[in-house]
């Protein structure tokens, strides 16, 4: 992919051509931001200019046409296998970075979720990085760089990704997804910045999702309990918990939002009119407690707390705080 | 594209790449071949990106074009036909289809053009070599070639052209070095030296082991490769500098004792079973008056002493070696015409130096191991 096709990061994408240019590129290079903001696209339309016959990603020379099927043999592309990079990859690589390049003139690493390497794959990678082969781009992606050592990040330049605008995030999903109107919408309205394909993925899903999450929350009530029971374990056994928590958290935010007059912040802009009908119903720090105790419940799920006790745990709490509202 | 082959001539070639062809991969076009035609034989397209392979069989040619297919599925399917002529089709839609005998297959295909481009041309340094003496140069170092990652300069076989008329071959880790020269006919002019793959060997001595006569060598900074008849081989080499091993190869001890080699290869294949192969198992060599202890360490797997007669005048003297490098140094020299190889050392810490009369152009060196038993 050329570089002009990739939608925002135009400062990144003008300091890398510039490093190419000037013949200044680094060993390594550590590409920080949010999962989903182009960090993996940026790095793999590098490579691609990096070996491009002409330098501009033409998409038509051998090399272009390799990288773009994914089979370049002088492009590695690192991924975690389960919850961590394993140092088996690493040890592969190493292998594979002992020989001379096959076609390219510069062979490009890409370790994606660098943060994910164990103790054991981080201090084998530290070797390629302490005696970095000739020819060779290591590009390393992370989002929680905290969770990387101190020994690898000291060997990287740093770039920073910083969030999509709405704009750049609505014309890749125009570009690259088609997604129904309604479900675009949604996607685009808890995007935080980034493309969340999981999100993408399950669109049609999470809208119903949402409506389920409004429909309990506005429906606080004992002979109600039982249905939402049973819509939760539907949410539980479908692994959509997080989802529906983020929903009903965003839900009261833009309650709470509504009351204290910040209307512009509202996300859910599409069910305005019924939100604005309801935000009266409760006080200001009646919501804000709903909204903590939202935000408390999916920390500890996360945790690995039971997942369908956890969800009705909330739902009777909420009913307690916001039940008699109305 | 439609082809008829004889059976034994498709599994030959298919014998030659199945091991470049990985079956288990993520890559389409790795795991499979490419047939293209081209007069009246076929050409046989296999590459993993480290090692690439292109041969030219003999084919009858119904319809020119080109057909990429699983290379261990047709492997697979081919030793269970009976027929000796195999037909090979492919269509537009990349399908190909198997005929032999009574017996029809249709397979799914991939775009021959996905295909990676393979190219050989002539690299800058160049020379010919007759095959067996390639294999024997491989032969001879192989078992000493390093396999540790962390000394990646030691995990490849050492091709030196030392001087216009003479190779060297080099196969080390940290522990032994097997060195191989090759007088040549006539003056070359290819000079330098690179680092030829351990695992890219086994694919040369295959290729050796199908194609007789002259084989063509060439190189240069990135890649190695072999011309042998029709086929052709290449593979990327190293990133690395060799070691300079010459003050080690050169420091040969001036105690020179003879011995049977029959006697001794059996005495420490004896000791290797005692010792059920354990990679770090350790014996002792102990030269005393027109004899030889060969003995293991006394450890809870039992013990084992050996007697050898041979030979020698000089002071009492132990050597400790690892049984298995012994071991595979003295396999090598199984095939030598002389009953008796040559040890030379100067100390039991001093490099341990392995001969024949047979062979003035080979050695081996092993790393003694200090003992205190």
């Amino acid at each position: 992919m050329p570089f002009s096709s990739i939608f925002g990061h135009g400062e990144v994408i003008h300091k890398l051509e510039e490093a190419f240019r000037r013949d200044h590129l680094p060993t390594a290079y550590l590409f920080r931001g949010p999962q989903g903001v182009g960090k993996g696209v940026v790095a793999k339309a590098l490579a691609q200019m990096l070996n491009c016959r002409s330098h501009n990603n033409c998409g038509h020379c051998p090399s272009c046409r390799l990288l773009l099927r994914g089979e370049h043999p002088d492009f590695h592309l690192l991924c975690p296998q389960g919850k961590f990079i394993k140092i088996s990859q690493i040890q592969e690589l190493i292998a594979q970075l002992s020989l001379k390049p096959s076609l390219a003139t510069k062979r490009v690493v890409l370790l994606k979720h660098a943060d994910k390497m164990n103790a054991e794959s981080a201090n084998a990678f530290l070797k390629i990085l302490e005696e970095p082969p000739l020819d060779t781009l290591l590009i390393l992606t992370a989002v929680e760089e905290s969770l990387m050592l101190e020994t690898l990040l000291s060997r990287c330049q740093k770039i920073s990704f910083a969030p999509l605008g709405q704009q750049e995030i609505d014309a890749i999903l125009q570009k690259d997804f088609h997604l129904a109107e309604d479900c675009r919408a949604l996607v685009l309205r808890y995007s935080q910045g980034c493309l969340r394909r999981e999100f993408i993925a399950k669109g049609g899903r999470l809208l119903s999702l949402r409506s389920q999450a409004l429909h309990m929350l506005l429906n606080l009530h004992a002979t109600e309990m039982e249905g939402h029971f049973k819509q939760l374990e539907g949410v539980v056994s479908q692994n959509l918990f997080s989802y529906f928590l983020e929903f009903l958290a965003q839900l009261l935010k833009d309650l709470l939002s509504l009351q204290l007059g910040f209307s512009e912040r509202i996300v859910n802009r599409d069910l305005l009119q019924v939100l604005r009908e309801q935000a009266e119903r409760w006080p200001a720090e009646l919501l804000e407690q709903a909204f903590l105790k939202v935000i408390a419940t999916e920390i500890n799920l996360l945790a690995f707390a039971a997942k369908g006790l956890g969800l009705e745990a909330l739902i009777v709490d909420l009913k307690m705080r916001l039940g008699s509202g109305g | 594209m439609k082809i008829r082959i004889q059976k034994n001539i498709l599994l030959e070639a298919l014998q030659l790449i199945l091991s470049i062809s990985p079956k288990a991969t993520s890559l389409q076009a790795i795991g499979n071949l490419l047939i293209e035609t081209d007069a009246n034989q076929v050409i046989i397209k296999a590459t993993n990106f480290e090692v690439t392979f292109l041969g030219s069989f003999p084919a009858i040619i119904e319809k020119e074009g080109k057909a990429c297919i699983q290379t261990a599925k047709l492997h697979n399917l081919a030793r269970n036909f009976i027929a000796s002529e195999v037909v090979i089709e492919a269509t537009k839609q990349n399908w190909v289809l198997l005929q032999n005998g009574n017996t029809s297959l249709k397979l799914p295909g991939i775009d021959p053009d996905a295909f990676p481009p393979i190219e050989f041309k002539q690299l800058e340094q160049n020379f010919v070599l007759p095959s067996e003496e390639l294999k024997l140069a491989i032969d001879r170092t192989l078992f000493a070639i390093g396999e540790n990652e962390s000394r990646k300069n030691l995990m490849g076989l050492n091709l030196e052209v030392i001087e216009p008329k003479s190779i060297r071959w080099m196969g080390a880790d940290a522990f032994r070095i097997a060195q191989a020269i090759t007088d040549l006919e006539s003056e070359i002019t290819a000079k330098g030296n690179i680092i030829i793959p351990k695992k890219s060997l086994n694919e040369v001595k295959r290729i050796l082991d199908y194609a007789q006569g002259p084989i063509q060598l060439s190189f240069d900074e990135n890649t190695f490769q072999i011309e042998a008849g029709k086929i052709y081989f290449k593979t990327r080499l190293i990133e690395a500098d060799y070691p300079n091993l010459e003050r080690i190869l050169t420091a040969m001890g001036a105690t020179e004792v003879e011995v049977p080699k029959g006697e001794l290869t059996r005495a420490v294949r004896i000791l290797n079973t005692l010792y059920d192969g354990d990679p770090n198992a350790v014996m002792k060599l102990t030269f005393m008056q027109d004899q030889i202890i060969v003995e293991s360490q006394k450890l809870e797997n039992g013990e084992g002493v050996d007697r050898i007669y041979c030979p020698y005048a000089g002071e009492e003297i132990s050597i400790g070696l690892n049984i298995q490098f012994v071991l595979e140094a003295l396999q090598v020299f199984e095939s030598a015409s002389e009953e008796t190889i040559l040890f030379n050392f100067s100390g039991s810490v001093q490099p341990f130096f392995i001969r024949t009369h047979a062979w003035p152009q080979f050695k081996t060196v092993l790393m003694p191991v200090k003992i205190k038993w």
